[in-house]
């Protein structure tokens, strides 16, 4: 179904029409056939309160009748049905009237033309002349049907066809997505709305239906958001651009919205920080590119770029999700648009019937435990029992009885019996959940609307009190002026959320994961506990195995005696205002802010090892973005087949943050009193932040040949405030071609629904971050009067802005009348110019300067096959599959350096980029090797390592992902899954180099009483050879190896190298809507949808039981396969309800 | 109206709007950008006044030393231990047992040449320009000073290339440094000689509130340290730069001690680690504080909280040899260096005392130079003046005791049965063989100098004194228990970041870049050093 309006006259596309008339003829029911078509597509967002008494105004001359439609539709409300041929072939119009009656006009019109109409209900239906009108005589039919019409979120549908499946009985619906039609009882209703599935109902006598339509997803005419809010038919499109189903993702949510994305667009990888619950995500499209930079993605809502990501954003608000996968698609957002984007719009109002939605959705969270940890040898070194050990290298466990560890006076001389506590991990653990609730209403009327939406968060972690709290609040009015060539757009979100006890990570001594997986096998639940007493000085202090150690710390203490509180609130403003002049120019104007306080409050208490005596720390900060822009827009057919669509838009963006904090410092006078007046020295940091103004014009637009052929133009310039003088200024274009192949080749084979083809080019440019053109020196507390201390890296004056310059071709192919479809995309992008530090010797005065160079290269492949096996009246089943594969080179970094340590961890990893090399490989120390490859082993039976880390050990990239998502459902059940797979890439794992070097895992059972023998029983895939270069034959034990392989301060990161592969049920939902008949048509209650629904369920291969690649340390391009006591991966599963009500 | 006139009115309103619109961006403009991308939270480095440049110094001063982060590793795990002033109980931490874990050396040196050196060369290089001389001249001074203990650490370091801003710079040898230190010395005193009374910096000079004959008193006694350092690779120097030191006036009195200010928030370095209890007094200092009833040791350790007095523990135990029991029963340093919010006075960080200009003059005399004394004078100076510091505050009459006193460093009870770290007495043996007398020197040097054990563990290689007890356990093949390390190894940020220029520098060192391997002062033939007690 391929349509375009102007304002309120629906025209076939001339193809579309030919098409369906090949259909016609075969089944020689032309005349019935076209008239349904004609009924088929009908538009208009807003419809007004009409009559026949309607008065119409119009001084036109010599103009096309379709105008002459627009003009009536926006003066009367009455929308005109009908194909482009029959306008065609109409001849212009000239008509003078004041006040006139609909009747007249509608005569003056078709006078002479070689159409004629019909009116019915809110239309008029145009045909040619000699054509039969069908309709029925609403006195003939038997039974009058009305009900609603709706999208699977429940919003009503306005326009719809509703026509009989016999006969030629048509009506659309109203506003309020209501309809009435008059029918024999037992006929079949096809409901068909454009961008949507048809669906057949059949009648049964009923008096009301209700219809439920699920958008079509990959045909040609679904609109898509792109660059700056456009909606363009995916037609149109001439590069990648992919929407996501927004009812996944409210049913079977996350407290991150953009988890709920993972599996589903090719291309896209999304990894979430381990901090528990309101985690940050990191999202890729198509691979790193920025070397010292973010490759992350551009955020966009509502039209403008945000603040940071989605995370605080509630899917409820949500209308649409379209990922712009490369720099060829975001262009027109210019800075970071190089990294793709990702466009939100939220829910506007419909107006009419005022409507409230409801919905809640609880889960439960439980972990996926499943590092293999040993419960054989309990606390100790060399075989004996050592009561405060950190380690597991002590004596069996076999119920002898030890002395306690407890420091808490009431436990002296104490004894246990030295068994496996084999639970004493899980024992601290919790199921979590996850409960979210919201309200939705929308009402007024069609030239006013207003919605009004609220969502309730809250979540508990699997560690106890790790919490979440969220509100949303959102309010947007949408309002139609001085008949309606003014349109108002405005909304408010206000959101707060509060996290307690974030979870630290990596070796932090507050990351409860660290404590809880070396926590000793022996150590009883019960006493670690006890996990806090009173010493001599009646203060309340840590009770741990091995007071005053620099990391470890009893688990309970970590998690009860380190409270952390992070607050955010944020508001986000937007109005804009759209006028449009006349039929060829409108044009748009907008302003918006972003704005978000964060707080956090930090509690150490007394007995804490590193803040013996406690400290308090409070701090604020907040961020700022106040956004402009205009947009003017002029669309002409320039001959019968020739259409532009031009656009001059220009956008300034103020972006600036500060920060407070204050802190008790390292001193605290009165134990675990927290206020920040409770010291001799309380110390306090202000900083302005940074602020950076960017300021852009863009021109972009479409020609377009026989709505078949698209050429897409679009330069954008930027000045942007953090660059020299010299380069304020920098403009890039981009351009792409698409064509409808299936369009434009006559007779072409019928069981291809479509054929098109695309290629774009973009050039995308960056700025940097501010403040980077001078040497600055801070001043800081310190000595009589203060310490002056010059910044350590090295400005540069002569900063270029970064460069993407981004090809990409594709082809999109629906076959059997979509009932398979299939989208192939092929890409490349170089990233030039990048702006990143160079690492210094740290003798040369700096440690590093910033340059511009590079040339990061990123070449993939994506495939998006859909099929539907099974579409009949009650069962319908969709099997979409995803592929996304890339290679990723970094052809050039800097003659000075071919190679640039991005960052590392003190211990194990390097991420390095390197040229020649993938982007991000990690290097850590490997076994010392000899001329052929032999791992050198010395005399103590020890092999010998590298000195530093130069051995490259993993790559995180995996080498494919892909996904099988099955949506199937019959009558008013549905069963949703999603299965994905991620092939390849490796990760070093400190989690693992610790725990074997603490002899915590399974893997350090072998040899504890001797034997080991390098290359034979215990790393056999390795050849060993003694320093003379005879083979490795001595022997040691498993305490001697793992302490030196493994352990935090210099472990051999090749021996603790994990393989990500893994394959996972990443969704399942089972859902019923109960029949509205259940309820009566007086209940207020309808359309009960009631879902099951699990996340990340379970595990179907996982190559290494250590890593869930999903999870990592942080959010940083550095942090890519960083593996530092990360939570486990968690499984979700609970139940979602919505009512709507009416 | 008709319908032409109003299409054309609105289209030309629309595209007014716009141009409107465009100029307003265009001319919204760039005008204030200078303004918005400067940032208001720091100072521009290019318009530092000359008011600013002691705040710079001071930082220098500070950060010379190695202060906090970098304290613990770059001084606590490797000097301190290897002086044995300390043994590390703490089960993971690996250096007590001969293992350099790259990553505390790392930081160490990236420390010291991201924090102290380049304020440094800031000062020089704004003093020299503006004419300041006399700060200039103390600025030098504090170069050598701290530079010193930098290749006194890993041998051939980065030194006169400094500050280049080049991907690449070189090192230099350590021979070289020495020479260049002494020219330093030479005319930075010369300046100094010829400002008498002046002050450069004020209270923004951390250790003698800018007194320029301070600073030229310390010099003197800087290039006398210096001199002994190079004695046996080079005695004609060192006896050369020995006596011209000593001609021009070295420090006699404790008033005369350079020390950096401690505050509250430059805190004294030892003090910013001590509430971990990682370390602990070692074997070597109970045997000889305790045998020789040192006034000194109440001074300077605790008794063990778990009692039993003073308890030290040997160098290089195991992991199964420190459980968390061994902190409670072994004695942690006094109250003097726990953190000042636990009570502690949080002293100034010792740069050098007069006491140890005395031993230096005793060595120099042993050794037949011309210090204006005899050996066995200048060692009582030196104990005296050690036992007359604040922290100690001895008697005349305490001191003349410990002066006459022939105890001896006792054997302890421990797992190992540990006979007594030496056995020399704290009486003076004038008579005594060259290494006798030396190692009696050297050892009450290596109890005033306590806790620096930068200076004592470079003179513990330089001499082999105090002989030291033999470590349990070595993880290092190159190294067995009764050996030492001699210097580390360059580091893994040098290795990836300034590569050809290790490369070369490695050429400099006498062998293999290894902890063993000798630094260029490093020459008393091996077989005169001691070995350590087991």
């Amino acid at each position: 179904m391929k349509f375009k309006f102007y304002n309120g006259v629906l025209c076939l596309r001339p193809s579309l029409h030919q098409a369906a008339r090949k259909r016609c003829l075969n089944k020689k029911n032309l005349l019935v056939m076209k008239l349904a078509i004609m009924l088929l597509t009908v538009t208009c967002l807003q419809l007004r309160a009409e009559s026949f008494a309607q008065r119409i105004t119009l001084h036109k001359s010599n103009t096309s009748i379709e105008k002459i439609f627009e003009t009536i539709y926006e003066q009367a409300g009455y929308q005109f049905v009908c194909t482009k041929d029959m306008l065609r072939e109409a001849k212009k119009v000239s008509i003078d009237v004041d006040n006139a009656s609909l009747i007249g006009v509608l005569k003056i019109c078709f006078k002479d033309q070689p159409l004629t109409y019909s009116l019915r209900d809110k239309a008029i239906i145009v045909r040619k002349k000699g054509e039969q009108d069908r309709t029925p005589s609403p006195l003939i039919a038997p039974i009058q049907v009305t009900g609603k019409v709706t999208d699977s979120l429940d919003n009503p549908l306005i326009g719809v066809t509703i026509k009989a499946k016999s006969g030629t009985a048509g009506t659309v619906t109203d506003g309020s997505g209501n309809y009435s039609i008059t029918v024999p009882d037992d006929a079949v209703l096809v409901v068909s709305y454009v961008g949507y599935m048809s669906k057949e109902v059949p009648v049964n006598g009923r008096n009301e239906i209700n219809v439920t339509l699920q958008s079509a997803t990959t045909a040609l005419n679904q609109l898509v958001v792109t660059a700056l809010g456009v909606k363009q038919e995916a037609r149109a499109l001439t590069y990648s651009a992919q929407s996501v189903n927004v009812e996944d993702i409210t049913k079977n949510r996350s407290d991150n919205v953009l988890n709920t994305l993972k599996g589903k667009v090719p291309g896209m990888a999304i990894n979430t920080a381990g901090t528990g619950l309101g985690a940050s995500v990191r999202v890729v499209l198509r691979g790193n590119r920025s070397i010292s930079g973010s490759s992350e993605p551009l955020y966009v809502v509502d039209g403008v770029p945000i603040l940071g990501d989605l995370s605080l954003i509630s899917p409820d608000d949500i209308a649409s999700i379209t990922v712009l996968k490369g720099a060829s698609a975001a262009a027109l957002y210019g800075s970071r648009g190089q990294n793709g984007a990702v466009i939100i719009e939220t829910k506007t109002g419909v107006g009419g019937q005022p409507r409230v939605s409801v919905s809640t959705n609880l889960t439960v969270r439980t972990p996926i435990l499943s590092i293999p940890f040993q419960y054989a040898y309990g606390q100790g070194s060399a075989g004996q029992y050592i009561g405060s050990s950190e380690l597991a290298w002590g004596p069996k466990m076999e119920g002898q009885m030890v002395d306690t560890w407890s420091l808490d006076p009431k436990d002296a001389g104490n004894q246990y019996a030295f068994d496996p506590q084999t639970s004493n991990r899980e024992d601290i653990l919790q199921t979590g959940l996850n409960s979210s609730s919201n309200v939705f209403a929308s009402f007024g009327e069609k030239n006013a609307r207003t919605v009004v939406g609220y969502t309730y968060t809250y979540g508990e972690g699997i560690v106890p009190e790790n919490t979440l709290k969220r509100h949303n609040f959102t309010i947007r009015v949408n309002d139609n002026l001085f008949n309606g060539s003014l349109r108002l757009d405005a909304k408010l979100n206000y959101i707060k959320q509060d996290i307690h006890n974030q979870i630290s990570t990596g070796e932090s001594s507050f990351n409860p994961y660290r404590q809880i997986y070396n926590l000793p096998p022996n150590i009883r639940t019960v006493d670690a506990k006890n996990f806090e007493y009173i010493n001599a000085e009646g203060v309340p202090t840590q009770n741990y195995w091995y007071p005053s150690t620099t990391v470890g710390s009893n688990p309970y203490w970590a998690i009860y005696r380190n409270p952390r509180d992070n607050g955010e609130e944020r508001i986000i403003g937007m109005t804009s205002l759209t006028y449009t002049f006349s039929d060829l120019f409108n044009l748009m104007v907008r302003g918006s802010f972003d704005r978000i306080n964060s707080t956090s409050d930090v509690k150490y208490f007394y007995g804490t090892y590193r803040q013996p005596v406690g400290r308090y720390e409070v701090g604020k900060s907040s961020s700022n973005m106040l956004y402009g822009d205009f947009l003017f827009n002029y669309k002409q057919d320039l001959s019968k087949d020739w259409h532009v669509d031009a656009n001059l838009g220009g956008s300034i963006r103020k972006a600036n943050n500060d920060g407070l904090s204050t802190s008790t410092g390292s001193q605290m006078l009165i134990p675990n009193f927290f206020s920040i007046a409770n010291t001799l020295l309380p110390t306090a940091g202000y900083s302005h932040g940074s602020s950076t103004e960017v300021q852009s014009l863009y021109a972009f637009g479409t020609f377009s040949w026989k709505d078949a052929i698209f050429l897409n133009v679009a330069g954008r310039n930027d000045w942007s405030s953090t660059l020299p003088p010299d380069s304020w200024s920098f403009f890039y274009p981009s351009a792409g071609l698409s064509a409808i192949i299936s369009d434009l080749i006559p007779n072409f084979p019928q069981k291809i629904s479509h054929l098109k083809l695309r290629f774009s080019y973009a050039n995308v440019g960056n700025a940097t971050q501010p403040y980077m053109l001078t040497r600055t020196a801070n001043f800081s507390a310190g000595g009589n009067n203060g310490f002056l201390q010059l910044s350590s890296t090295l400005p540069n004056k002569e900063l270029e802005p970064e460069k993407t310059v981004s090809y990409e071709g594709g082809v999109d192919l629906g076959l059997w009348d979509e009932r398979l479809g299939l989208g192939v995309t092929l890409y490349k992008t170089n990233t030039f110019n990048q702006l990143f530090t160079i690492a210094l010797p740290v003798g040369s005065g700096a440690s590093q300067f910033y340059t511009n160079g590079g040339d990061v290269q990123n070449e993939g492949l994506e495939i998006l096959l859909t099929s539907t096996p099974v579409r009949t009246t009650n069962v319908r089943w969709d099997v979409n599959v995803n592929f996304s594969t890339y290679k990723s080179l970094v052809k050039e970094i800097s003659d000075e350096r071919p190679r640039i340590v991005v960052g590392s961890d003190s211990y194990v990893r390097e991420y390095v980029v390197e040229q020649g090399k993938p982007f991000g490989e990690v290097f850590s120390r490997g076994f010392l090797r000899d001329d052929q490859g032999r791992v050198i082993v010395n005399d103590n039976g020890i092999p010998e390592t590298t000195s530093g880390r130069t051995v490259p050990v993993a790559n995180f990239k995996p080498d494919w992902i892909g996904s099988i998502s099955s949506d199937f459902s019959y009558k008013n059940f549905n069963l949703n899954l999603l299965i994905d797979h991620r092939h390849g890439g490796t990760s070093v794992s400190m989690t693992r180099a610790i725990l074997d070097g603490n002899g915590f895992t399974k893997r350090t059972l072998q040899g504890r009483e001797g034997g080991l023998v390098f290359g034979q029983n215990i790393f056999p895939n390795y050849q060993a050879v003694l320093e003379d270069g005879h083979p490795n034959n001595v022997e040691v034990n498993a305490e001697q190896l793992w302490t030196l392989i493994g352990g935090r301060n210099s472990p051999v990161g090749e021996a603790f190298v994990d393989d990500l592969t893994n394959t996972r049920l990443r969704e399942l939902s089972i859902g019923y809507t109960i029949p509205n008949s259940v309820f009566g048509s007086s209940s207020h209650i309808t359309n009960v949808n009631i879902s099951l629904v699990g996340r990340n369920l379970f595990f179907f291969y996982r190559a290494s039981p250590y890593v869930d690649p999903d999870v990592l340390t942080g959010t940083g391009t550095i942090d890519e396969g960083f593996q530092s006591f990360t939570p486990p991966s968690v499984r979700s599963f609970g139940i979602n309800i919505k009512v709507d009500l009416k | 109206m008709n319908t032409k006139y109003r299409n054309c009115y609105h289209t030309l309103a629309g595209l007014s709007i716009c141009l409107l619109l465009v100029g307003a961006v265009l001319s919204g403009c760039t005008k204030k950008y200078t303004d918005i991308n400067t940032s208001k939270d720091n100072l521009s480095a290019d318009n530092i006044s000359s008011n600013l440049v002691g705040q710079a110094f001071a930082e220098s001063e500070y950060a010379g030393l190695s202060p906090t982060p970098s304290f613990q590793r770059a001084q606590n795990l490797f000097a301190d231990i290897y002086a044995q002033y300390f043994a590390t109980t703490q089960p993971s931490f690996q250096s007590d047992e001969f293992f350099e874990v790259g990553q505390w050396s790392d930081f160490a040196f990236q420390y010291f040449y991201s924090s102290a050196a380049p304020q440094l060369f800031f000062v020089r290089n704004y003093t020299r320009a503006h004419d300041m001389p006399v700060a200039y001249a103390i600025a030098s001074i504090w170069r050598v000073e701290i530079y010193h203990r930098m290749t006194d650490y890993w041998g051939p370091i980065i030194y006169s290339n400094f500050g280049n801003g080049k991907t690449s710079v070189a090192y230099d040898a350590q021979e070289d440094i020495y020479h260049d230190f002494f020219n330093v010395l030479d005319s930075a005193t010369a300046v100094l000689k010829q400002h008498p009374g002046e002050n450069a910096f004020g209270s923004n000079d951390l250790i003698y509130n800018g007194d320029a004959d301070k600073w030229l008193t310390f010099a003197n006694s800087l290039r006398l340290r210096l001199a002994m350092r190079v004695a046996y690779v080079d005695p004609a120097l060192a006896k050369a730069q020995a006596e011209k030191a000593v001609q021009d006036g070295v420090m006699l009195d404790n008033s005369e001690n350079a020390g950096v200010l401690s505050t509250t928030n430059n805190v004294n370095n030892l003090s910013s680690i001590t509430y971990h209890y990682e370390f602990a007094m070692s074997a070597s200092m109970e045997s000889v504080l305790v045998g020789y009833n040192d006034p000194r040791l109440s001074v300077y350790f605790a008794e063990a909280r778990g009692g039993g007095g003073y308890i030290g523990v040997r160098n290089g135990l195991t992991t199964a040899d420190r459980p968390s029991s061994l902190t409670v029963n072994s004695s942690f340093v006094s109250l003097r260096w726990m953190p000042y919010y636990m009570g502690g006075p949080n002293p100034p960080n010792r740069v050098m005392c007069a006491a140890e200009v005395y031993f230096l003059r005793a060595e120099g005399a042993l050794r037949g130079w011309n210090m204006n004394g005899t050996a066995m004078d200048l060692y009582n100076e030196g104990i005296t003046a050690s036992l007359k510091e604040d922290r100690v505050d001895a008697s005349d009459a305490e001191i003349n005791q410990y002066i006459e006193s022939t105890n001896m460093p006792i054997a302890l009870n421990d797992k190992w049965n540990s006979p007594p770290m030496t056995n020399i007495p704290v009486k003076y043996d004038a008579s005594g063989s060259f290494e006798n007398q030396l190692e009696q020197i050297i050892t009450q040097k290596w109890l005033a100098l306590y806790p620096d054990g930068w200076e004592a563990w470079a003179e513990r290689r330089r001499t082999g004194y105090p002989k030291g007890y033999a470590l349990i356990n070595s993880l290092n093949p190159n190294i067995n228990i009764y050996g030492m390390m001699r210097r580390l190894k360059f580091t893994e940020s040098e290795v990836a970041n300034n590569e050809q220029a290790v490369e070369d520098a490695r050429k400099l060192l006498n062998g293999d870049d290894v902890n063993y391997t000798r630094v260029w002062w490093d020459a008393k033939p091996l077989n005169l050093f001691p070995k350590p007690t087991n």
